[in-house]
């Protein structure tokens, strides 16, 4: 019988954690059964009620005596106290587990309404109880059935008993006690259950005896994961060991550190695997133009360690650089699934996100854990009492610091309280004291800003990688302030005398404010120099070198007698004429030469305008500026075959103000007709010519402010020959006019090969030779090159990629062009930036806390006063420097990344290297902060810093990807015009084309602006929301 | 290594499993600075009760590192032994381990607080037992016109039914509050 009081003690325990309606429902002498059976009822009942909806019929077992049997089989030598306390025990357990479900999961579909479920559990509790009663013949077989889903109950009962258990605050003797019992129950009655399953065959009995075995193995199975995944945690038993002798704040530094590490090593998994592997092993190496190649001569230095540690040589050409990736023409025939330049930007902007969402995670994350943090003072007395003492502390020096700090925090709690009375505590000593500190740190910032932008300039001098010293003067400088100027910080700062919270916080500020300016006037003066290195690759693009070249060649090689045809008289006619590149057509005819008076046009590369503009410039210093100042009647007939007049009129639109920008003067006739068109110029495909005598005229792009709007068209110009023989029969209608008609050329057989193309300048000069002849011929020969056209349909399709073509540039412009991959230089700076700033913490590590610790205790013995308690003491820990080092290298690390792909697989090396000295060097010869503050607060603090700095570092990236030109001889972008073309181009490419407009719509300010305006609407809603919350909050308390 | 020692049955450390949180290794690993205690009283293998009989006294127990600089050590060694006096069996001290290890749930930390704080055991946190604790933890340092004004502020803050002490549930509101307290509370073997 002694089970039946336990069980009925439970029950009756039970109840009244309950509820008080619940117990009188038990109470209630309703059912016809004696009391301890109605109690063993009930408490299977509630069992049911705790654990799934209720079977009514298993109550029934409770008439049964084979419970009893059982506990009296495994009983234990114990007394009857212990048995009230196991029973107690139980009771509070199961009431507890019960009260979690019901507020926890909701197993069980009522529980929303829990009065009405705990109703209706009564109910049919009760109801339960009359179907036992009044089923009062059980077959057997039932019976049998019934008893073993009684002992699963029980068992189940314990099971809880044995999970819940290490939660209960007991003593452990008590603890014990209960697990052998429980135990015992279930290693006997699972047995028993076994043995009956065993005997039984049927597949519910098999179902069950495998649903066991299967528990049992996956309780295993997680303690043991749990075990494991406890080992796993990298450098854990390092930072506890530091915690516990440095305090939680020293270690949230290593934590932070950490955490940092698992940021980059995701970072650089994805790019190694997604950017740099696949590159390395299926990009085509023939093709790679400048990319992947030493030239011969660099070869020799490439090993250096002066090239190496620059970041030149070999290194410049690895995976470590943008300039390295090839772009996708690359691939050349056999196109790859994989698409480099795509995975190399989606992969680049993943993992930036990430990087976003990582800490945004963790703030969320740690606000989470001290969700009610915010409310710093809310009960300080109680706190300081209760929690100041770190539990962890284990070190006498940090203990004797701990006290200290406790009772300095008591007297200015106390003060503060009493600071709280009377306001204004101030007098104006302080108030000078503290704005002379503000005034200093503000000099001292300003200064460092003109030191950096002057490095920075000068690194940007011709000569400046002359020796080791003035290629790393920058990197040097850099780290120079970065270590000194936190120690003036450190020194103002105790001028200043803040509470030692604020004054943390102040200097955490400064140095930041340090450190953001540093870096961005070195991303300022880096932007500057890069804007300048694209624009110098730019010129070296092989069609407009050749071009320019060529024009001054031709100019310079030609003496053309124009001089005096430039005053005032009638002026000469220069118009360039394609001839074949045989040697015997370079002597055409002069029939030729008059053909093509109104074919001249202007070769206008649309996308890098400057240049043409500075080859006219050139032709407009010469002395020949002149001679092509044309001005050209040409004559149309207005209904000719295919409207040419109308579809011609651009070209008095916009080469109008072209010229004007260029300085060439312009005729005044502007009408229709008769165009004036200036220069000659121009490219068309040789073999066409040839064919049909098709002659190409680019048209400018309507990017020098000309009112030609978006579309840019390439025209072609055939004259119309009918007859067999063109010449003749183009130089009759020179004569007469010619007629010109227009037709829109395929852009494929633009977009391709390099092309050669010779051709002659002629200029006829009416006027000069009077004599029988009317046009007297100068003839420039020269020959133009162009590599594609440019069929900018749009402006974000790719362009021709002509980085292949360097190769067949001189050496001395291949050098130039090689050191020119702004991309590139800009990942070396911070590659060199980051690795120079490990250096240095090393040997700071070294200098400032190992061999000052080596000279104290070496030398404490033999020195005048006491070295280990004064001047110059052991280092200690600075936290805050500490931390914003940290965050202020991840930030460098964001900026290079994307240029520098292999620039978290450094920054790994980095942080482990500084983990281990770090922590060695702290537990070595560091002593402990005199004021040890607070960790939990402050970690978020490191994030958001953290958060700032990353926000600040993608915008100049960012920039880069937006605005600027990327190289066209190297990197995976060389044939865009910006970078993310890449992106808009393919996803043109997947939308149909009725849809462009939509998304041009959308990304236009008319969409973009009031979206801005509707989120600052919804922030500005939110914050005054949260507001709200927060005074109601305020109120309720 | 021939002479491989039993330490626990294995149903033994299935129970302190179960009753701890701890797992296996670092059970053992308790058990082995258990025994650096006081090598000279404590046996290798605790297979039969040596784990609930054998007492170490607490002037032993208070020279552990962990405890060493703890001001309430004293305090903290009287609850977790069974009658009171500061010496632990090894049961008692594993319990202690326990509720101090980071995985223990915050609910059974703030009881632990609670009884540690509570040093007259009237199950109230009253006048005497912040004056004892603060003197313990500052040294005595803070005057005794200090130490009753943070008390009265202390009671301002947490006493919510205004009889001067903090009773369980005043205190536990109070704690949960705190940001520090899961921070703190622990104390690693």
């Amino acid at each position: 019988m002694q089970y039946q009081t336990y069980v009925s003690r439970i029950s009756a325990k039970k109840t009244v954690v309950h509820s008080i309606r619940k117990k009188n429902r038990n109470v209630e002498p309703v059912s016809p059964q004696p009391s301890f059976d109605r109690l063993s009822v009930t408490f299977a009942g509630e069992d049911n009620n705790a654990k799934s909806p209720s079977k009514p019929q298993d109550t029934r077992f409770h008439v049964e005596p084979i419970p009893e049997q059982d506990v009296n089989e495994n009983e234990l030598p114990e007394n009857e106290e212990d048995d009230d306390e196991y029973s107690a025990s139980v009771s509070a357990i199961m009431s507890r587990s019960a009260s979690v479900r019901k507020s926890g999961r909701k197993r069980r579909p009522s529980s929303p309404f829990s009065p009405d479920a705990d109703q209706n559990g009564g109910i049919r509790r009760r109801s339960s109880v009359f179907t036992t009663s009044s089923a009062e013949s059980p077959v057997s077989n039932v019976e049998e059935n019934t008893a073993q889903e009684m002992i699963f109950h029980k068992m189940k009962i314990h099971k809880e008993v044995l999970s819940q258990i290490k939660y209960q605050p007991w003593p452990m003797r008590k603890k014990i006690r209960l697990v052998q019992t429980a135990k015992a129950y279930i290693r006997r009655h699972e047995g028993a259950l076994q043995e009956r399953l065993a005997q039984k065959k049927s597949t519910k009995d098999i179902l069950e005896h495998f649903n066991i075995i299967l528990i049992n193995q996956w309780h295993k199975a997680k303690r043991e994961l749990a075990n494991l995944s406890n080992t796993m945690i990298p450098w854990e038993k390092r930072i506890k060991e530091i915690e516990s002798h440095f305090g939680s704040v020293v270690a949230s530094y290593f934590t932070f550190l950490r955490w940092l590490f698992w940021v980059n090593l995701v970072s650089a998994f994805a790019l190694v695997i997604f950017v740099a592997v696949p590159e390395m092993l299926f990009a085509n190496k023939k093709n790679s133009g400048e990319r992947k190649e030493l030239l011969d001569d660099e070869k020799s230095t490439s090993t250096n360690f002066a090239t190496l540690w620059s970041f030149q040589g070999v290194l410049k050409y690895s995976p470590f650089f943008y300039g390295y990736y090839m772009s996708e023409e690359d691939n050349g025939e056999k196109r790859f699934w994989y698409r480099h330049p795509t995975a190399y930007f989606v992969t680049g902007l993943a993992v930036y996100i990430y990087s976003f969402v990582a800490i945004l995670r963790k703030m969320a994350e740690n606000s989470r854990q001290s969700k009610l943090s915010e409310k710093e003072d809310e009960c300080i007395f109680s706190w300081k009492i209760f929690t100041a003492w770190d539990y962890m502390i284990g070190n006498a020096e940090t203990a004797h610091n701990r006290t200290a700090s406790i009772i300095l925090g008591f007297k200015e709690v106390l003060l503060e309280e009493a600071e709280k009375n009377r306001e204004d505590g101030r007098n104006w000593k302080m108030m000078a004291l503290r704005s002379l500190a503000h005034f200093v740190v503000i000099c001292l910032i300003v200064t460092s800003a003109y030191v950096v932008v002057q490095v920075v300039e000068r690194s940007m001098e011709p000569g400046a990688d002359k020796s080791w010293l003035r290629q790393s003067e920058q990197a040097l400088v850099f780290t120079v302030i970065g270590s000194v100027y936190p120690m003036f910080f450190d020194a103002i700062s105790f001028i200043e005398r803040y509470h030692p919270r604020k004054a943390l916080r102040m200097q955490l500020a400064r140095i930041m404010v340090l450190n953001l300016l540093n870096l961005y006037s070195f991303i300022l003066a880096t932007f500057s120099q890069m804007h300048k290195m694209s624009e110098r690759s730019l010129e070296l693009k092989p069609k407009n070198t050749t071009l320019r070249s060529t024009i001054l060649n031709t100019l310079t090689t030609t003496e053309l007698p124009l001089g005096k045809s430039t005053e005032g008289g009638p002026t000469p006619e220069c118009f360039q004429v394609p001839v074949d590149c045989s040697p015997t057509s370079s002597i055409s005819p002069l029939g030729l030469a008059t053909l093509l008076v109104a074919n001249i046009s202007l070769s206008a590369n649309p996308s890098n305008d400057e240049i043409t503009r500075e080859a006219f410039h050139t032709l407009e210093n010469s002395s020949w500026t002149q001679a092509y100042n044309l001005s050209t009647e040409v004559p149309f007939s207005e209904g000719n075959a295919t409207g040419s007049s109308d579809d011609f009129s651009w070209a008095d639109v916009d080469n109008r103000e072209f010229w004007d920008t260029v300085g060439i003067n312009t005729t005044e006739d502007q009408n229709v007709t008769g165009v004036n068109i200036t220069a000659a110029l121009f490219n068309y495909p040789l073999n066409r010519f040839n064919s049909t005598s098709v002659v190409e005229i680019d048209h400018p792009e309507a990017n020098f402010s000309s009112p030609i709007p978006t579309d840019f068209r390439i025209e072609t110009y055939s004259t119309e020959p009918s007859s067999s023989d063109p010449t003749t029969r183009v130089s009759e209608s020179t004569e007469e006019g010619t007629t010109i008609t227009l037709e829109t050329s395929s852009r494929d057989a633009l977009n391709g090969a390099n092309r050669l193309e010779c051709f002659q300048i002629r200029c006829k000069t009416p006027g000069i030779d009077e004599s029988g002849d009317r046009y007297t011929t100068m003839t420039l020969n020269g020959m133009l090159s162009t590599s594609g056209g440019f069929t900018l349909a749009e402006p974000d399709a790719p362009e021709a990629d002509m980085s292949t073509y360097t190769k067949t540039m001189s050496l001395k412009t291949r050098k130039e062009l090689r050191g020119l991959c702004w991309e590139t230089m800009f990942g070396q700076e911070l590659v060199k930036l980051t690795v120079m700033d490990l250096l240095a913490t090393v040997s700071s590590i070294l200098m400032m806390d190992f061999f000052r610790a080596l000279f104290v205790r070496v030398m404490n013995h033999c020195w005048c006063w006491d070295l280990e308690k004064r001047v110059p003491g052991y280092g200690d820990f600075k936290i805050a420097e500490n931390i914003l080092h940290l965050v202020n290298n991840q930030g460098q690390v964001w900026m290079g990344m994307f240029f520098s792909p292999l620039l978290p697989l450094i920054n790994i090396v980095k942080l482990i290297v500084i983990l281990y000295l770090r922590s060695w060097a702290v537990m070595t010869c560091n002593i402990p902060h005199e004021v040890v503050f607070k960790a939990s607060r402050s970690n978020n603090f490191y994030l958001a810093l953290l958060l700032t700095m990353l926000f600040l570092c993608v915008l100049p990236v960012s920039y880069a990807i937006v605005w600027m030109r990327p190289s066209w001889h190297c990197g995976p972008f060389s044939n865009y015009r910006h970078i993310h073309y890449l992106f808009t181009g393919t996803l043109k490419k997947i939308i149909p084309k009725a849809m462009h407009k939509v998304l041009d719509y959308i990304a236009s300010p008319g969409i973009v602006i009031p979206l801005l305006m509707l989120l600052v609407l919804i922030i500005y809603y939110l914050i005054s929301l949260t507001n709200a919350l927060r005074e109601a909050n305020n109120d309720l308390k | 290594m021939g002479n491989k020692l039993v330490i626990f049955t294995e149903e033994q450390l299935e129970a302190y499993q179960d009753c701890t949180f701890f797992t296996r290794k670092e059970i053992l690993r308790v058990q082995k600075r258990f025994r650096s205690i006081c090598s000279g009283s404590v046996p290798k293998s605790m297979t039969r009760d040596e784990a609930s009989t054998i007492t170490v006294p607490f002037a032993n127990i208070e020279k552990l590192p962990e405890l060493k600089e703890n001001p309430f050590r004293a305090r903290i060694c009287e609850i977790f032994s069974r009658d009171g006096s500061g010496n632990l069996t090894f049961e008692d001290f594993l319990d202690m381990f326990s509720i101090f290890s980071e995985q223990a749930t915050r609910d059974t930390k703030v009881f632990y607080a609670f009884k540690i704080y509570d040093f007259d055991n009237d199950n109230h946190i009253g006048c005497d037992d912040i004056c004892t604790a603060l003197r313990l933890l500052t040294h005595s340092e803070l005057t005794l016109e200090e130490m009753n004004q943070v008390y009265e502020k202390a009671m301002e803050e947490g006493d919510v039914d205004g009889d001067g002490k903090l009773s369980f549930i005043e205190f536990h509101h109070v704690i949960l509050r705190s940001p520090e307290f899961f921070s703190t509370f622990h104390i690693r073997i």
